[in-house]
């Protein structure tokens, strides 16, 4: 061992106090780097397995492509496996629940993951295969070579015609894979009865394929770019083009997901940087004298920065191992108790796992770990070591009493109005504003892991479980239409004959009214008309002056009156549906729609949308009046298309079961129910916020060794001072009350800058997650609780530390600390 | 003359269980009110402890050290650090001012803990009597070794204690800056009616103390 390394080696050895707080925090670090990675790693690929084992491989699909376009496809060298499909009818059961009928070419068949389990793929006209799912749907036991007769409706386009029996023979049973499999209500026909329904000039293809020239280096982005070209060349509209994104995502390298990764990494490493640096920085101050002896017995400034250099690599060396091996642990725990609920299902995709892969990248993530947790403590010393190989050897004899000429030279800024009245607090005052830069340093660094915590929590607190069910359903209860178009079997379903004979009637509101915890019922109305400029029909609300509140306190952008509304020449659209269906729709726009009255004259008219607002995603985008909608309603129709229930309370199941049983015998209306939306956002937000207290609570950790450090420092450099304010007679309590009131200070500043720069931080976040719909986030909440946690838990630290420096500097006499630093 | 110190039977060890030194050995002396008092001796012989012992910096092994008619160290520690602000005065060798605060502010610094209001008056002229009135505004950080010093037995002297302990307040000057100073600190502890016990190895120095107690390996080897 050289000199040098004997130095670092016994320097670490004669700081180990220090160098404690500064492996905690590379321990810290190194553990959630490694637990990021590993559990990213195997989280993926249990998805990608779970993915590989059953869901659909296809990787492009393209809709409405013609046979002949579907061949030049098939010969394209871009293209490996393809097959066509095509949806030729559908039969619909009760609760709004059906059975499609496709026609599919076998490697379709085979990309969609389906399998003969039995019998053959239908060849003649009157063969079927069926899944188990579709047989269970309805409500038949069956085996091959079995007759059934079945009801279904031909599907031209996107519309529906009459219903229509024909007699099959069941030539296969198909098998999906193990999770969809009682789910699967697919019905396979033969080419045969494709070319009877449909004359062959009118039939569109939905082409499926997997492109070729695949290597493992492949990333995502590259085949989505070959699967747009080809699209491209063929004449295919984009909003024909579909990905298999899971596909894509389980099998190739996606650099979205790696930027994620990153993105967090370097969140931990900056706040362990922060630490370690900040640690370090003080410590360099401190020992400014033992680095100029060393200059001046003959070191060199390489040799200085080897020692500083080396003194945070070994600290390094020991502490990155052991936050690594203590990740491998918390990963295997954690992944056994996440696995003991579904094992059966873990160990059907245990083979799609590949354990020298998971193996190889575990090893990687752990030498990945290391290299970062290495640079991170190289980043951190570069300070330091420059600091070090400035000292010069004066600064080992240089004493503050030898100095006879003022050591400064005279200027304003060492000239200050003295104070009659030295209290505690004048005294810790004035050390802090002398040691500045420090404060400042201790303060920032405090705050970074703050200010994290205080974006996530608010990304928490946005995604409220009861927002998200308001979201979806609008009342405890809900009841809307089914409303369909071009339906030939199903025409009472035309919006046009739902107004005639509408079951939204007065009676049922009445009947809902008189149910026993039900304290309002609100009845919204709609009018359904074409947009030319979408060529889409689409429901225009008219909200009822009772309950104006529901439209006027939604207004995001604009201003309106309730009053003004009732024209029907002035509409409000939801921020989101202008944005996405409207396309960049703006406040003083005018939007024109053709609505069918039913006396075969459709009516042009044009609204001028005067405002903006945020309304629940199951409404629709355009809102107005119930007054202005009148006019266009017509005359003894009845247009209520939602009545939402308000409860006494969130939930009850009698409620429940009454309003089931009034509207049950209506096939035309469905029942939301608020708690179930409630119930199943809960559980993804108690899991999403238990992952994020893990990571942002060791995060904090790494930052609460920078507080420590401070403090600890900052008692150690002063305690000559404290020894001699002790001297001329500060008493110990007098001592506790300066230390607290030190900390506090910090305290008060750190929230201070948590609040402010973290409240600006995620009021940005919140207002992108918002505009990008991330999370269904919509209404802006405060993070109150976090910010309580993190200020108890600093204040409660604070008291612990000082409570515990006071003591520990009371173990050294009056003497000995004035002697410090003689 | 009455006395203001009383040491008996002072004992102190230092260095560790299996190795210990007795820095100060079975003491008994007696310092005489507003005396100049010097203890003299070589290095290690036991007189900076011994100074430290009079003033409850440190505590003893055994031993008694009465201030007036109060046993120190029967004190409490905030007893004991209420009664140094208000009856000690100290004087280093490298002065301990708190960096932080103004000259002005290091000298009312005792009574600002006691919670006392100044005499403006009394410091202004406690000031001018050290030479430093025109540098009261001033950190310690920018005045000269001297004006340092000086600014510590103002300090020592702001909340007119009756015994002032300076641990080799020349120590870090030169020898015309350490002559001036200490007689100053003679000339102010006379004004103002002090006792003044200092540590030298400064024989022109001892020269013109009042009395001297001469220390070797921890015990009392000469007294004039």
């Amino acid at each position: 061992m050289n000199m040098i390394q004997r130095i670092a080696k016994q320097n670490r050895k004669y700081y180990r106090k220090r160098n404690l707080l500064i492996g905690i925090a590379v321990f810290l670090a190194s553990f959630l780097i490694f637990t990021i990675l590993a559990i990213g790693v195997v989280f993926q690929q249990e998805q990608y397995a779970s993915i590989n084992a059953y869901n659909p491989n296809w990787q492009g699909w393209y809709k409405n492509v013609t046979k002949e376009i579907a061949g030049q496809l098939a010969d394209s060298p871009d293209t490996a496996e393809c097959g066509l499909l095509k949806q030729i009818a559908f039969t619909e059961l009760p609760d709004t629940k059906y059975v499609h009928y496709y026609y599919m070419t076998d490697e379709t068949v085979d990309m969609l993951r389906l399998k003969l389990a039995q019998g053959h793929m239908p060849e003649s006209e009157n063969e079927i295969a069926i899944t188990a799912g579709a047989a269970k749907r309805l409500g038949i036991s069956v085996k091959t070579g079995d007759s059934i007769s079945l009801s279904y409706q031909v599907l031209h386009g996107e519309k529906a015609g009459h219903s229509q029996q024909k007699d099959f023979v069941i030539s296969g049973i198909l098998k999906n894979n193990h999770d969809l499999d009682s789910e699967d209500n697919t019905i396979l026909v033969s080419e045969q009865l494709l070319e009877t329904e449909f004359n062959s000039k009118e039939i569109s293809y939905e082409f499926l394929f997997r492109i070729s020239r695949q290597n493992a280096s492949t990333s995502t982005v590259q085949i989505e770019n070959t699967i747009y070209n080809l699209a491209k060349e063929h004449q295919i509209p984009e909003d024909d083009v579909s990905i298999n994104s899971y596909n894509l995502a389980a099998n190739y390298t996606d650099p979205n997901v790696f930027l994620i990764i990153f993105a967090i990494i370097c969140v931990v490493a900056l706040a362990g940087v922060i630490t370690i640096y900040s640690i370090y920085y003080v410590r360099i101050n401190e020992r400014i004298q033992e680095f100029g002896r060393l200059r001046a017995i003959g070191m060199t400034t390489k040799e200085l920065r080897r020692i500083v250099f080396k003194e945070g690599i070994g600290i390094t060396t020991k502490a990155a191992p052991l936050g690594i091996f203590a990740g491998i642990i918390f990963e295997t725990i954690g992944m056994l108790v996440l696995h003991a609920k579904s094992w059966d299902i873990f160990r059907e995709i245990l083979p799609w796992i590949s354990v020298p892969n998971l193996v190889i990248s575990h090893i990687g993530a752990a030498v990945l770990s290391l290299g970062i947790t290495f640079l991170m403590m190289y980043i951190s010393l570069r300070k330091p070591m420059r600091i070090a190989e400035k000292i010069t050897e004066m600064e080992a004899i240089h004493y503050p009493a030898s100095n006879d000429k003022p050591k400064i030279i005279l200027s304003d800024k060492k000239l200050r109005k003295s104070s009659n009245r030295i209290r505690i607090s004048y005294l810790v005052k004035n050390h802090m504003k002398r040691s500045k830069v420090r404060s400042l340093l201790t303060i920032l660094s405090m705050s970074a892991t703050g200010i994290l915590v205080m974006v996530v929590a608010t990304v928490i607190s946005c995604t409220d479980a009861k927002l998200y069910a308001d979201d979806l359903c609008h009342g405890q209860y809900m009841i809307t239409e089914r409303i369909e178009f071009d339906n030939a079997e199903h025409p009472e379903r035309e919006w046009k004959n739902v107004i005639e004979n509408n079951p939204l009637t007065n009676d049922l509101l009445q009947k809902i009214k008189a149910i026993e915890g039900v304290k309002d019922v609100t009845a919204f109305d709609s009018i359904f008309a074409e947009i030319p400029e979408l060529s889409d029909i689409y429901e225009i609300m008219g909200v009822p002056e009772e309950n104006k509140a529901f439209l006027m306190d939604r207004i995001t952008q604009g201003t309106v009156t309730y009053e003004a509304l009732k024209s029907g020449e002035r509409v409000v659209v939801d921020e989101r549906a202008a944005r996405w269906s409207f396309h960049n729709l703006k406040v003083g726009d005018t939007i024109s729609y053709v609505v069918d009255q039913g006396d075969g004259l459709p009516l042009m008219k044009k609204a001028k949308v005067v405002a903006f607002g945020d309304f629940p995603i199951l409404f629709p985008g355009i809102f107005t009046a119930s007054e202005g909608l009148k006019n266009l309603c017509p005359d003894n129709a009845n247009c209520h298309s939602v009545y939402s229930v308000w409860g006494d309370e969130d939930y009850n199941i009698e409620t429940e079961k009454r309003i089931k049983a009034l509207i049950e015998q209506e096939p035309l209306l469905s029942l939301h129910i608020w708690q179930e939306n409630y119930e199943s956002e809960q559980s993804t937000d108690r899991g999403l916020t238990i992952i994020c207290c893990i990571f942002l609570g060791i995060l904090g950790s790494i930052c609460i060794m920078n507080m420590i450090n401070t403090m600890v420092s900052s008692v150690q450099q002063r305690k000559k001072e404290i020894g001699m304010l002790q001297a001329v007679g500060m008493t110990d309590k007098q001592l506790f009350h300066m230390l607290q009131f030190e900390g506090g200070l910090y305290i008060l500043g750190t929230l201070f800058t948590i609040i402010t720069i973290g409240t600006w931080l995620s009021i940005r976040t919140f207002i992108w997650a918002k505009g990008n719909g991330i999370l269904g986030i919509r209404i802006y909440r405060f993070p109150l609780t976090a910010v309580y946690i993190m200020a108890i838990t600093l204040i409660v630290l604070e008291i612990l530390l000082s409570a515990f420096l006071a003591r520990s500097v009371k173990k050294e006499t009056i003497i000995d600390r004035i002697r410090f630093y003689q | 003359m009455e006395t203001i110190v009383k040491v008996e039977n002072l004992i102190k060890y230092y260095g560790t269980k299996d190795n210990p030194v007795k820095a100060v050995d079975q003491i008994d002396l007696e310092i005489e009110r507003g005396l100049f008092t010097v203890i003299a001796g070589r290095s290690g012989s036991g007189k900076s402890t011994l100074l430290h012992l009079m003033g409850g910096l440190d505590r003893p092994d055994s031993g008694k050290v009465y201030i007036g008619e109060q046993d120190i160290f029967e004190l409490n520690r905030n007893e004991l650090a209420k009664f140094r602000r208000r009856k000690i005065g100290f004087v280093f060798q490298d002065f301990n001012l708190i960096p932080s605060l103004t000259v002005w502010e290091n000298i009312i610094l005792p009574m600002g803990l006691e919670g006392k209001n100044i005499d403006k008056t009394a410091i202004e002229k406690l000031l001018s009597n050290v030479g430093l009135s025109d540098k009261k505004d001033m950190l310690p950080d920018t005045l000269s070794g001297g004006q340092k010093q000086r600014c510590a037995i103002a300090r020592a002297m702001a909340a007119n204690p009756a015994i002032i302990l300076a641990d080799e307040p020349t120590g870090n000057l030169d020898s015309q800056t350490g002559l001036e100073i200490v007689t100053l600190l003679k000339q102010s502890v006379k004004n103002y009616g002090q006792t003044l016990v200092m540590i030298t190895h400064d024989k022109s120095i001892a020269r013109i103390a009042d009395s001297a107690i001469v220390i070797k390996d921890g015990k009392v080897v000469g007294r004039t």
